[in-house]
């Protein structure tokens, strides 16, 4: 049995191998081998991670600066017939605001080569609960509404395979969880599914496999739980301001749960594995040396924070 | 619908719904405007004279163009403002079919507001002095302009930002000037395919005088123009068509 990166996949339906892009002297992905097979991926990152280029590529909008991407086992970008398969919403909120709902994933089955494009278009904007609003213009919906729209015009010509760009921004929690079900329904029919997000929460909702980015690269692969794992290894770190912080670090640094000390403006940076050790050690610690603590403050780990992390420890 | 016919059928629905078209519109019916004012206020042979020397320079060598550079160049650079090339493109239909639905579109858009101008003015011309000749060579001379500089502008929509600028640049400072005095200039110039198709169709003699003196020789000539214009726009979709595969869309 061979070892196989948990950013692969056993039935690839897409392959991604050593692909790089980069606009002028920027890097926007930089290496990347992944694979996505059925089932919803969540891909993962902060704005700015390089999420989007890649769903572009996968989606053969762009073309990649070095590296190849297939789509079983075909380039994208010199075979449209693949795209009878494939569905995008990308991330822009754009539609054509002269058309209205109906007209609009009319318009989308057409040009995908649907035999019935009002049949399948009144399906489809029944499927995100828009057939009331299907006769009004575009221009005329709220953001959470556009967005429904163009993930049916995604789906009005049933792809196997759906490329999804923050799908989930603009929309109400009860669109939310309606578009999180219509989703989840897809890739249970058999569908290849790639999301991305900046949520963590949102892609916990929706995926079974993550590919977590940061700064072009892959940081982490996995299942949401391998994922969830390495994200509570990450070091906390703790500010802490006390009467006497000399001391108080002396005693810190002697400490099994703490990493690091360092002196900061007047308090304590702390770093330790283990939050739970120091806030039971800390008081104890304390009040036995005579020392008065005025401030303990875990500081806040924002998603950057969590992969720059995940990145260093690649 | 097939995948030409809806997306010629969306890029016009786009075009003429908008303000711009509108504009377009006004900017056309202008010289039919002036022409009908001329011909009910001077009398028949201060018309002609007026639409020999005036009307039909200011039609076919500004604004006709001038209408179907704006449509030629806004056939992908509305898709690209919008942000919905993603949308047009991602579909199981060859960058081919795309290019020549987009053509087709501005091509049609450009010759119907630009033909409606000049057919305006021949209305005007008949009004004024009972001459009604005029209609079809209008209407040729104005769907062959709109047809050449469509093609000409669809790719430059396409790689630039700002090609109904640089279209109308190339209009003034090129055309207006460097291809009505340089020889090797004009042969090159879209312009000379609808004056060219205009005069051969054309029932005034002195037309093509007045037009040479100011625009430089022109070969009268339906068919010539006609095969012109559809050279240009044979190469012009080839060009969108290898564009649309090999550049970056979004």
């Amino acid at each position: 049995m061979t070892d196989r990166s948990p950013a692969l996949v056993a039935e690839p339906v897409i392959e991604v191998t050593d692909v790089s892009k980069w606009f002028g002297d920027k890097v926007a992905n930089s290496k990347l081998t992944c694979s996505f097979g059925a089932g919803v991926t969540g891909l993962l990152g902060p704005n700015g991670a390089g999420k989007t280029t890649l769903l572009r590529m996968l989606a053969g909008l762009t073309q990649p600066s070095s590296g190849v991407i297939t789509v079983d086992g075909m380039d994208p970008r010199s075979h449209p017939l693949l795209f009878e398969r494939i569905g995008l919403v990308p991330e822009e909120d754009a539609v054509y605001g002269y058309l209205t709902a109906r007209q609009y994933v009319t318009y989308a089955g057409e040009l995908s080569g649907v035999s019935n494009p009002g049949q399948a278009a009144a399906d489809a904007l029944a499927t995100v609960q828009l057939t009331d609003s299907a006769d009004r213009k575009l221009g005329e919906f709220s953001k959470g509404m556009k967005q429904r729209t163009r993930v049916a015009a995604a789906i009005v010509h049933r792809p196997d395979i759906l490329i999804l760009d923050e799908p989930l921004n603009g929309t109400d929690p009860v669109q939310r969880a309606r578009l999180i079900a219509l989703i989840r329904s897809l890739a249970a029919a058999g569908a290849t599914v790639i999301v991305s997000s900046h949520v963590l929460v949102e892609v916990e909702r929706l995926a079974d496999r993550i590919l977590a980015m940061t700064s072009g690269r892959l940081a982490a692969a996995g299942s949401v739980e391998a994922i969830r794992a390495a994200m509570t290894d990450i070091p906390y770190r703790v500010r802490v301001a006390a009467d006497d912080l000399r001391s108080m670090g002396a005693l810190l640094i002697a400490h099994d749960a703490i990493s690091s000390v360092t002196l900061d403006a007047g308090e304590m940076l702390i770093e330790t594995d283990d939050l739970g050790a120091l806030g039971r050690d800390l008081p104890r610690l304390a009040v036995d040396s005579g020392i008065r603590i005025t401030r303990f403050e875990p500081e806040d780990m924002s998603l950057e924070a969590v992969f720059a992390y995940l990145d260093k420890r690649r | 619908m097939t995948p030409l016919r809806a997306i010629v059928v969306n890029t016009l629905r786009g075009f003429l719904g908008g303000r711009r078209s509108w504009l377009l519109l006004g900017l056309a019916l202008l010289p039919g405007l002036i022409q009908l004012i001329s011909g009910l206020v001077e009398g028949g042979a201060v018309s002609s004279q007026l639409y020999e020397e005036f009307t039909v320079q200011l039609l076919f060598t500004l604004l006709v163009p001038a209408v179907a550079i704006t449509f030629g160049a806004n056939a992908f650079g509305d898709e690209k403002r919008g942000r919905t090339m993603a949308f047009l493109t991602l579909r199981p239909v060859s960058r081919w079919t795309i290019a020549a639905a987009k053509l087709m579109a501005a091509w049609m858009g450009a010759a119907l507001v630009g033909g409606v101008g000049a057919v305006f003015a021949a209305v005007a011309l008949g009004i004024g002095n009972g001459i009604w000749s005029e209609i079809v060579p209008g209407i040729v001379g104005s769907v062959l302009s709109a047809l050449a500089y469509a093609a000409v502008l669809l790719p430059l929509g396409l790689v630039m930002k700002r090609a109904t600028l640089a279209g109308l640049v190339y209009l003034i400072l090129v055309e207006q000037f460097l291809a009505r005095n340089v020889e090797q200039f004009s042969n090159l110039s879209p312009f000379r395919i609808g004056t060219s198709a205009y005069v051969g169709l054309s029932g005034f003699d002195r037309v093509i005088a007045t037009l040479s003196i100011t625009n430089g020789a022109i070969d009268a000539g339906a068919g010539g123009a006609a095969a012109k214009a559809a050279i240009v726009a044979l190469v012009m979709w080839g060009l969108t068509g290898l564009a649309l595969r090999e550049l970056d869309l979004v």
